[in-house]
Parts: structure tokens; C-alpha cells; sequence
């Protein structure tokens, strides 16, 4: 790692965004126009709501970048993937939607 | 869009000016008091020909006093100075206690007051469902002379009160605490600091044999106006309280169709009022011991 303190925090930062995508995150849209064009309506996750993310770094060089670099950044963003799985696993439903609101889970346990 | 008309921002000092202002600017003036709506009014266009913005910070309206009727609390009384008030913590007034503790943020409730939530009569605020459950009065003064309405008569539709642009909503009045009463308030939101999908308030006193006397049940957010269920009360009156009859009354319950809104529909509300009314009820029986 070039810097420690960087990847963790691109890591973590990631994770949120991706938890936010996964959970809350929904333009809502009506005859071409948005309905929640503001940050009251439009739900980003809160630090709340944010559990405590870990991160380990698996040093893999990438060959064709500078001196064997390898950009963090869109990792963490996998938790966006990561939590339909869990849900689906879970629930033992197909889920094909983002964000996973508890009435999504319902109407999916209910289907 | 913002307040483009705006002239001027005036503080008076006493009810008497205030209520002077609003008949001298009658449909040009609003009032103001922590200012948390005040955006969404703009964003909303509803400020339009708004020329006057009238801070009632300095009228005196600032207090919670205790009296023979009840308890009165003061129209800029904040949400903070509801929640640090021991009185909130009896059984009888803790739904309001409840409420006024899960508005967020903590800097919203360091300037949201008691008057500007019942006046922006907006369905999924907490405290005016508090205030419907606990049978509130509110006291409306205007040059005219007062009238005393319950607090749930007041709510129009989405920011619009029924209270005339001369009139000022003065103070609520709480009632006398009863025996063997408690009050509970649960509210379902999506994440920690939210407003609520739906909200349930209950008010449940018990007879000296441990019947239920009277039931007074509230929907937040699920009609356009704080909705009273009355159902509940119909069904339970004079019961004994188990959990056949709370089981019984989470399928008789709602007796009305509930709205859509942005974050929820109405076939969602419709499955989880049941569960936060079980909830509820459950916290006020705790409470009764």
C-alpha cells in the first residue's frame, strides 16, 4: 500500500456508499418528473445507521499500473452486491431490486 | 421560489403587537418561530406574496406551567424543552415525551416549537399526534377575541391550518393528569433520523378492575389529517386487555384505507400499523405496570 490511511478510508467511504445504494438510495420518478429531488426524500444512509466496517487490504500488484499500482476506489462499493445476496440467502427469494426497503422484503415473502 | 416579496422581518414584543401585525398585513405577514418549515414552504411555493415574516421568539410564549386545568405549554415551547422536562415522564404524558424525543435531529429540536408543528398541520410530524392522542387543546387568540379548539380540529390539509391569517395559536393545554392511565407513541421510520412511514399513538386507561375504560388510538401519516381509530375503542371497551383481544383487534384494524406517500404505500401501512399498534398498546401496559 502507497498509503495505509488513504485505502482504508477509500474502503470504508466505499462500504457506505454501497450500503446507501443497497438500502435506501431510489430516484422516484412521476409522468418524467422526479418526486424526490431533495435530501429529505431522497434517503442517503446516516452515520446511524452505518455499522462498523473493517478493512483488510489484499496487496494483488497490478502489472500495467505505476510501479505496480492498483486504484482502491470503487471497492468498497461492493457491498451493494453483497447485501441482495445476504437478503436472498436469507429469505430464500430471488431478490432483482435495489434498495432493499422492508416493504420490498414483504411484498417478496408474501410473492 | 424564495422569499422574493420579503420586506420585512419583524420581532414584536408582546401577543398584543403581534396580533396588531397580523390584522395590519393580513395575508402578507406569516409567522415564525423556530423557522424549520419555512423552506419547505418556499420549495412548496406557498410563501408567494408573502411580505412579512413575524418572529414571535420575544412574545413570552416560552414556557410550560402547570395549572388547575392542566398543562399548559407555551406555542415556541421546543421539542428539547419538552424532553428535558420530567413532567413528560409520567405515564400519562410520556406519548408526548416519546414523540418529542424521536423528532431528529437534535438540532431540529433545539428550535422546532410545539405551535409551528400543530400550525404547519403537516400528517407525519410527531408531536401534533402526541398532542391528538392526549385529547390537547389549543388556545387561538386574534384581535377578535379567543376560541379554545381541540388540537385535532385544527389540522387542513397539508400546511394549511384552520386558523385564520389573524389568529395566533397561543398555547396548549394538556389535560389533568388520570388514574390508571398511560400514553404511548411508536413510530416506524427508514432510517435512524427520519420522519415517520406511519406512527401510532395510544392513550389506554383502565377501569379499577383492570378493564379497559377508554382507548384513544392514532394514526400518523396514514390519512392526510391525524387519523383517529375508533375501531379499537368500539371493540375493547369494558375488556379485559389480553392477547386474544389485541391479536383480535390487529385484524379489525385499519377501518380506512390509508394514503400513498413517497416513502411507503398504502398496502405496507396498511400490514405494519397493525404490528406498531400491538407495540403500543404493549408500551402503555408496561407503563401501567
Amino acid at each position: 500500500m502507497i498509503n495505509p490511511k488513504l485505502v482504508e478510508g477509500q474502503i470504508v467511504g466505499g462500504s457506505a456508499m454501497g450500503l446507501s445504494i443497497a438500502l435506501f438510495e431510489e430516484l422516484k420518478w412521476e409522468k418524467g418528473y422526479p418526486l424526490n429531488a431533495n435530501f429529505a426524500d431522497y434517503k442517503l444512509i446516516q452515520q446511524a445507521d452505518l455499522p462498523e466496517i473493517i478493512s483488510i487490504a489484499t496487496e494483488t500488484p497490478m502489472p500495467h499500473g505505476p510501479y505496480g499500482a492498483r486504484g482502491v476506489g470503487e471497492a468498497g462499493l461492493l457491498a451493494s452486491d453483497a447485501i441482495p445476496n445476504a437478503v436472498s440467502n436469507a429469505i430464500g427469494k430471488n431478490v432483482n431490486k435495489i434498495p432493499i426497503t422492508p416493504e420490498y422484503i414483504l411484498r417478496l415473502l408474501e410473492s | 421560489m424564495a422569499l422574493f416579496d420579503l420586506k420585512d422581518y419583524i420581532k414584536p414584543n408582546n401577543i398584543q403587537e403581534t396580533l396588531k401585525l397580523l390584522t395590519e398585513f393580513k395575508g402578507k405577514a406569516k409567522i415564525i418561530a423556530g423557522g424549520t418549515v419555512l423552506h419547505e414552504l418556499s420549495e412548496r411555493n406557498l410563501l408567494e406574496g408573502i411580505e412579512y415574516l413575524i418572529d414571535i421568539e420575544n412574545i413570552g410564549l416560552n414556557y410550560i406551567n402547570v395549572e388547575n386545568d392542566g398543562i399548559h405549554i407555551g406555542a415556541t415551547t421546543t421539542f428539547n424543552q419538552i424532553v428535558s422536562n420530567s413532567l413528560f415522564l409520567k405515564p400519562y404524558y410520556y406519548a408526548l415525551y416519546l414523540a418529542a424525543k424521536g423528532v431528529s435531529s437534535y438540532q431540529v429540536r433545539n428550535v422546532g416549537t410545539v405551535g409551528g408543528s400543530i400550525c404547519s398541520s403537516i400528517p407525519f410530524l410527531d408531536v401534533p399526534n402526541a398532542l391528538v392522542t392526549l385529547d390537547a387543546k389549543a388556545k387561538i387568540v386574534s384581535l377578535a377575541g379567543e376560541r379554545i379548539v381541540n388540537v385535532e380540529e385544527i389540522f387542513g390539509g397539508m400546511f394549511s391550518p384552520n386558523i385564520s391569517d389573524d389568529e395566533l395559536l397561543t398555547e396548549v393545554i394538556l389535560p389533568v393528569e388520570e388514574e390508571k392511565t398511560a400514553s404511548y407513541y411508536v413510530k416506524l421510520t427508514e432510517r435512524s433520523y427520519d420522519y415517520a412511514i406511519v406512527s401510532v399513538g395510544v392513550k389506554l386507561k383502565l377501569s379499577s378492575e383492570g378493564k379497559i375504560d377508554k382507548i384513544k388510538t392514532v394514526f400518523g401519516n396514514f390519512q392526510t389529517t391525524p387519523f383517529v381509530e375508533k375501531k379499537v375503542e368500539e371493540i375493547a371497551k369494558n375488556k379485559y386487555i389480553s392477547d386474544e383481544l389485541i391479536n383480535y383487534i390487529m385484524q379489525q384494524i385499519p377501518s380506512v384505507e390509508p394514503i400513498d406517500s413517497i416513502n411507503a404505500s398504502s398496502w405496507y401501512k396498511k400490514k405494519v400499523i397493525k404490528v406498531l399498534f400491538r407495540d403500543a398498546v404493549k408500551g402503555a401496559l408496561m407503563l401501567l405496570g
